[in-house]
């Protein structure tokens, strides 16, 4: 209720920018975040793989 | 008898034309307030067809750069997101900032400039008046929200 009370003493159009322009920079912040997801899973391949990535008649597979 | 009727006859038709004119200037000065309140009406519904009306890599809102934020975006994809993210989050805080489309009264063509065209409606709560400057090429695209 007090929020409310806040809210409505401040420029409805500026509040309605601010809350936009937040909310619409996730969305960019969204393609750095999945940048760095990958990075992490680049790593953890490239732990359990030494380095190595696979390549077809190359690479010996062990099947168990 | 014809010799009569001809000076009855101009005098029709150069009404006819002045109303014609009178119509199409209103009709003029009348869309583009028409398009920016559309504009407002459809940011504060949360109406994402208004993104198409807007010029996303200048627009400038309250002192605030939103075309910066878009043209950092790479992909087509992010930016149509981040339009209708933007859509979306204004119109949820123009309802928590307990806006009123009706609050804003007197909407009028401000000024007309060569490249833009200024929209002004008065605030009537904050005693201010918020322009909207719309670029004059078509299509036409709201470039910037401000008070005056």
């Amino acid at each position: 209720m007090a929020m409310r009370r806040r809210l409505r003493g401040q420029d409805t159009i500026e509040w309605a920018v601010l809350i936009g322009v937040v909310g619409a920079a996730l969305v960019g912040m969204s393609f750095y975040v999945k940048r760095a997801l990958a990075g992490k899973w680049r790593q953890v391949g490239d732990t359990f793989g030494q380095g190595r990535q696979y390549e077809p008649g190359t690479t010996s597979v062990i099947k168990f | 008898m014809e010799q009569r009727e001809l000076p009855v006859m101009g005098s029709v038709m150069v009404v006819i034309l002045a109303l014609a004119a009178w119509l199409l200037v209103g009709r003029l000065f009348k869309s583009d307030v028409v398009f920016c309140r559309g504009i407002l009406q459809g940011l504060a519904e949360g109406n994402v067809s208004v993104a198409s009306q807007i010029d996303w890599e200048r627009l400038k809102a309250v002192g605030v750069d939103v075309g910066a934020t878009y043209r950092s975006l790479t992909t087509s994809q992010d930016q149509q997101r981040y339009q209708r993210m933007f859509v979306q989050k204004f119109a949820e805080g123009f309802r928590q900032a307990g806006g009123r489309l009706a609050a804003f009264r007197e909407w009028r063509v401000h000024a007309r400039e060569d490249d833009r065209m200024i929209v002004a409606a008065d605030d009537e709560t904050k005693q201010k008046t918020l322009v909207f400057s719309v670029s004059a090429t078509r299509p036409k695209k709201l470039e910037a929200i401000q008070w005056q």
